[in-house]
């Protein structure tokens, strides 16, 4: 089958459309149903050209691809949270970010100063969360299913980052419970809170993956989703 | 009432062992099975939610897909039951058989009153 370009632009938007749906499965199997239904709109007009109106005529016969996700399949395994235009406080995660950097600066003001590296941690997570947000609420100029560019440019060096984090937190709270001295601890600490950031980084692409989340708002029109 | 949403929860119900069924006829690639679920009264489903159906079965190792070769165009992915399949296929039409058995009693039990 021949498509003009309008209908080109027509099927693609309906697969991505499709796979936005079907966000929550895994990406191999979007990717074999999305096959599927280039075959199928393939063998739906079978020789020829077809214009954009027949392109649509066939896509209306397959139905709007919202009604393809199937409750049973989503998953619940890992916590996620949704960001975004949606999740209230968490639309704003720079603001929250900046009330948490002033009050934890104020605090360790008090405490030894090095365990203020260590707070670097939930401020990358903070950052990290802010990152997502601002991507998945731009999720249609990424495209369904992409990452943010922020978290994608960085994706594998933030796994050696993690491996990096077990190792170091696991010496320096060693270290802190054999009374090592302060140097030391910094030094670990640094260490900690480099590797702490790329942890952050790896749940920030993780939470970017578009999947359906733990928080589920209610879509305009949808109604409210179950949990 | 909203019948439709009724009549679409049901189809959605039974969808699985209606494409295992098609199978069970015979191997088909996905527009043939769509054609055929069509031919059947009350079965007009929306054809794109075959898919996901036929990937979940695929993942449950209840069919499996091959490329069969065409005469016109690029080869076709073609489905058939697995020996896993065929039992679910039996299991399900037994269950099936039960259930609307069970639901008829229903309404005899009521006609008699």
């Amino acid at each position: 089958m021949t498509v003009d370009a309008e209908g080109q632009r027509l099927i693609e938007e309906y697969l991505a459309r499709v796979r936005t749906s079907l966000a929550d499965w895994r990406r191999r199997d979007r990717q074999e149903i999305c096959e599927n239904l280039r075959a199928h709109i393939e063998e739906s007009h079978a020789s020829g050209f077809a214009g954009a109106e027949r392109v649509k005529a066939i896509l209306a016969e397959l139905g709007p691809p919202e009604d393809y996700a199937d409750d049973s399949r989503r998953t619940q395994v890992r916590l996620r949270l949704r960001v975004g235009s949606y999740a209230g406080l968490l639309t704003e995660p720079f603001v929250v970010l900046a009330v948490a950097v002033a009050v934890m600066w104020l605090w360790t003001a008090y405490v030894v100063w090095p365990i203020a590296i260590l707070m670097l941690v939930p401020y990358g997570a903070m950052l990290a969360w802010g990152a997502v947000a601002r991507g998945l609420g731009r999720g249609a100029e990424n495209g369904p299913g992409r990452l943010p560019a922020v978290v994608r440019l960085a994706r594998w060096p933030v796994v050696i980052h993690v491996l990096g984090t077990m190792a170091s937190l696991w010496v320096t709270i060693d270290m802190i419970l054999a009374g090592d001295s302060t140097i030391h601890i910094m030094i670990r600490s640094l260490g900690a809170a480099y590797v702490g950031l790329g942890c952050c980084h790896l749940l920030a692409i993780w939470l970017a993956s578009g999947k359906p989340l733990l928080v589920r708002p209610a879509r305009a029109g949808a109604g409210a989703e179950d949990g | 009432m909203d019948l439709d949403r009724w009549l679409g929860q049901l189809r959605r119900g039974t969808l699985d062992l209606c494409v295992l069924r098609v199978l069970g006829r015979g191997e088909a690639h996905g527009y043939e099975i769509v054609q055929r679920l069509k031919q059947a009264r009350f079965l007009t489903i929306r054809e794109g939610t075959v898919y996901p159906v036929l990937q979940r079965l695929l993942r449950a190792k209840l069919v499996r897909a091959h490329a069969r070769k065409s005469q016109v165009g690029p080869p076709r992915k073609c489905f058939m039951l697995t020996t896993r399949g065929w039992t679910s296929l039996h299991e399900m039409e037994a269950r099936w058989t039960e259930f609307v058995r069970s639901v008829d009693s229903l309404a005899q039990e009521g006609s008699g009153q």
